[in-house]
């Protein structure tokens, strides 16, 4: 054996138990991963906001495109004339009243809880 | 054993982007990634913290590029010294602690000497000495892990530890203390 060669062995003796502190020692956690979940990039959400927006924007270009204001106008015209014409007035009343008063009753109890 | 539950779980991750699967990942290997980069850093918590989560982050960005030719955790200490080693490049020299200045250390006792005795190694050999004496790895996973070549690896130990051991040997450590 060389005396480079037991130079060398003694070396490692030494630096093994000098490093034998730091081989054992674990480092506690402490809410570490959490930070790192939070911060991780969520692609699939960011995913959805862009898929979202391109739907948006191809509506409205159809919309625009189609002048499709007619057919929602002629739509909301012809189905309030129905519904004008379809509206019987007594029933029609004595539902509004039913409504009314259940309105009045609701608001008075609240009233009443927030006096309380 | 190991080695399938972390590609089950990064086979997790990677497909169902399952958080779930990544937290136990982190986890599981925060400790040896953290001290590895507060070895890099001589003590800097607050700092090594910061590459740490850097490196899980890039870590979970890149896990489809895991091939499994090598452990997850050896991947993972490759991104953290390459994270440690982009930090380094861009900072101010004055913003890592010199060799021969050590931060403070979140290992105590025996570790803030170990800190102190690191400060005088190049970054290079402290990174083999400590993936070496402190996690335990075998020359080939530190050439994987620092992409260096084999013998490069060995020539940095054989310095690193020939410093060391002047050191300990110049400071009075016997192996005793």
């Amino acid at each position: 054996m060389t005396e480079t060669d037991g130079k060398a062995a003694i070396d490692d003796r030494l630096l093994q138990q000098f490093f034998a502190a730091a081989r054992q020692k674990e480092i506690a956690d402490d809410g570490f991963t959490e930070r790192v979940i939070e911060r991780l990039p969520d692609r699939a959400l960011r995913q959805s906001y862009v898929w979202t927006a391109c739907c948006v924007v191809l509506g409205l270009v159809l919309f625009v495109a189609f002048q499709g204001w007619q057919p929602l106008a002629l739509g909301l015209l012809s189905m309030t004339r129905m519904l004008v014409a379809e509206v019987r007035p007594v029933p029609f009343f004595m539902t509004a009243g039913v409504l009314s008063c259940l309105a009045l009753l609701a608001f008075v109890q609240r009233f009443e809880r927030m006096l309380a | 054993m190991e080695s399938l539950s972390d590609i089950s779980l990064v086979t997790q991750v990677a497909v169902f982007r399952n958080r779930r699967a990544y937290d136990r990942l982190v986890r599981k290997y925060q400790s040896p990634v953290r001290r590895f980069l507060l070895s890099l850093t001589l003590g800097n918590e607050a700092l090594s913290d910061d590459l740490a989560q850097d490196t899980f982050l890039k870590a979970y960005e890149h896990i489809t590029q895991f091939k499994n030719i090598s452990s997850f955790r050896t991947w993972l200490f490759r991104i953290a010294y390459n994270v440690f080693y982009d930090y380094r490049r861009k900072a101010a020299p004055s913003s890592l602690p010199q060799p021969g200045e050590a931060g403070e250390g979140r290992l105590e006792g025996a570790s803030l000497d170990i800190q102190t005795a690191l400060a005088i190694l190049r970054e290079e050999e402290r990174a083999c000495v400590t993936l070496q004496l402190v996690d335990g790895y075998r020359i080939e996973e530190i050439a994987q892990m620092l992409m260096m070549p084999v013998n490069t690896v060995k020539s940095h130990l054989r310095r690193g530890k020939e410093k060391l051991t002047d050191y300990l040997k110049r400071n009075g450590y016997d192996g005793n203390k």
